[in-house]
């Protein structure tokens, strides 16, 4: 009808969303079938390389392709080592060109394995890597999503090949931590930093920690990590006494919140198992059960034991 | 995989993959076949040269005009693989058991789960990953202590918020009912979830065609993927007519049969 705003039914929306995933299909399997033929012991053809980037660009979970890119550029280190001139300019630039193209798919998805992997694998290929620019890459996506686990692996490969020290790290992982408590990750990161070898550290990690589950005490991150803490043999009676005080006084002020609760049980449980600890237990599994029935049955089977 | 049988005409097909070859036979027994026309030993052989020094699997190797590279992709979703290929093919002896063992339990983190290999963060689908491999290789209470089980446990328990998370602080996402769920059953405390709250949840996923979504959000599509979480999900809490599930094969219970069934005549060597 004239003056009418065509507005596309749902089943003509839905036929159109069709043809063109049908056409983005059809687009890959020829791209597929292109690039697949072409591959050669010796040499690649330019034009399925450039068909591979697309194709990677818009769905970088095709592994074939990552190796497919490995293998030409193994060619071409191959190539560079038979020509009699020294000049590793193209070969950088060819280097420069895979990391450019990984940076690419990370920014639209950078949750990809395939796209770290190859990443990595160009670098300790690369004649020149530039780790400073990777590190300075890493600190760029964690601080955009500081739970993307690949961005702390790849953080924990790198870290060996510019020597940034232990102590570094450490810094590194206070800084995050103190920017933001409820980073499960840094608490990871900082787990795996060897941290807790001497009473000084395990006093200075029981600070750090304490305070973070003092600000925070409904964010589950730092209670966990606490818990680690308080398995470690340098934790002296003082310390767990301290804590367990300011645990009530805490419960004071968040009554509802179980982690409190399952902190005392932590410490109770490292204790001399009393006739008062036993009832002490008892209380803190009752209240738990209320506060959190979800796992009412875990709470009655952890008491089973006393 | 046809690595030992690549020729000149079939050098184009796609790489052997860990993964794909552990799908390939899960489907091939559930559907029934014998698995009599497999290449058992070539296979094997293949898989054992994927073991890596440090006792994980990387997904594939390839050797192109004399240079060999084996991808450094090893990690616990290719050691579970691994370990569930050698099972079917009873091929124990190709892999070092041991050596699989150790990155296990290296691989177990601070506040009690599994991440995809040391150092590395604990995550629901590698926690699965792991404690499934030790469950089918009847390695469980040789390399975890009571006091790790324990820690899992209460890992896993504190995934649940209605359905499940794959990590703390992260959305809950159908397919976390499946790995921890699992994860649960292995270490004989699935008991303690609240099921009627998974089953909200699941039932939030499920969309109106039956596929299940990632997410509850309307706007979040049911998929193939998710879909398989979810009915395994129902299954592990013996939902309506669904067959059993093995928590850590991967397959129904009648399928698990039919393996046991065929290891009974098939030879270890």
């Amino acid at each position: 009808m004239h003056g009418r705003i065509k507005v596309r039914t749902t089943e003509e929306q839905n036929l159109q969303k069709h043809k063109e995933q049908q056409k983005k299909l059809t687009a890959y399997r020829m791209g597929m079938k292109q690039i697949l033929a072409t591959r050669d012991a010796d040499s690649y053809n330019k034009d399925s390389l450039a068909l591979s980037a697309q194709l990677l660009t818009i769905n970088p979970d095709i592994y074939t392709l990552w190796n497919y890119r490995k293998e030409v550029v193994l060619i071409e280190i191959k190539k560079s080592y038979q020509d009699e001139v020294a000049d590793d300019q193209k070969l950088i630039h060819f280097f420069e060109e895979e990391l450019r193209l990984t940076e690419q798919c990370l920014l639209s998805n950078p949750k990809s394995y395939g796209s770290w992997h190859h990443r990595y694998w160009i670098l300790n290929h690369h004649t020149k890597p530039n780790w400073q620019r990777e590190f300075d890459l890493c600190n760029k996506y964690v601080s955009l999503d500081d739970r993307n686990f690949h961005c702390w692996d790849f953080r924990r490969l790198i870290v060996n090949k510019i020597g940034i020290s232990l102590a570094d790290e450490i810094a590194f992982s206070t800084e995050r931590i103190n920017i933001n408590f409820s980073n499960y990750s840094s608490w990871h990161y900082r787990s795996t930093l060897q941290i807790l070898n001497d009473e000084n550290s395990v006093a200075n990690d029981l600070i750090l920690v304490q305070n973070a589950v003092f600000t925070d005490p409904i964010d589950t991150s730092a209670w966990f990590y606490l818990r680690w803490v308080l398995s470690h043999p340098g934790i002296t009676k003082i310390q767990k006494e301290d804590l367990l005080n300011a645990l009530e006084q805490l419960q004071e002020l968040e009554p509802e919140c179980k982690w409190i609760i399952m902190a005392k049980c932590w410490l109770v449980k490292q204790g001399n198992l009393e006739k008062d600890a036993i009832c002490r237990l008892k209380r803190y599994y009752t209240e738990l059960i209320k506060l959190d029935p979800l796992r009412e049955g875990h709470y009655k089977d952890c008491f089973k034991v006393f | 995989m046809p690595g030992s049988r690549e020729q000149e005409n079939n050098v184009v097909w796609d790489t052997a993959h860990l993964a794909m070859t552990y799908c390939a036979l899960l489907i091939l027994l559930i559907l029934g076949d014998d698995l009599s026309k497999i290449d058992r030993k070539g296979l094997l052989q293949a898989l054992g040269n994927l073991q890596r020094e440090d006792g994980s699997f990387g997904s594939s190797s390839e050797e192109r005009n004399d240079i060999t590279f084996s991808f450094k992709e090893g990690d616990m979703r290719f050691v579970y693989c691994a370990v569930v290929i050698a099972h079917i093919l009873n091929g124990y002896s190709y892999i070092d058991i041991q050596l699989l063992c150790d990155f296990i339990k290296n691989s177990l983190s601070y506040e009690g789960s599994f991440g995809q290999g040391p150092l590395q963060e604990g995550h629901g689908g590698s926690t699965f990953c792991a404690l499934a491999s030790l469950h089918i290789l009847d390695k469980l209470d040789e390399v975890l202590s009571e006091n790790d089980k324990e820690l899992i446990v209460r890992w896993c328990l504190f995934r649940q918020q209605s359905g499940f998370q794959g990590r703390p602080n992260k959305e809950e996402d159908t397919c976390y009912s499946f790995w921890i769920g699992c994860s649960l059953k292995i270490l004989k405390s699935f008991k303690w979830i609240d099921k009627e709250k998974n089953k909200v949840w699941l039932s939030r996923t499920q969309r109106k065609f039956g596929g299940f979504a990632k997410y509850a959000e309307g706007n979040c599509r049911e998929d193939l993927g998710h879909s398989y979480f979810g009915i395994c999900a129902l299954a592990l809490m013996k939902e309506s007519e669904l067959h059993g599930l093995h928590p850590a094969l991967n397959i129904s219970k009648r399928a698990t049969q039919r393996l046991k069934q065929r290891m009974l005549t098939t030879h270890a060597d």
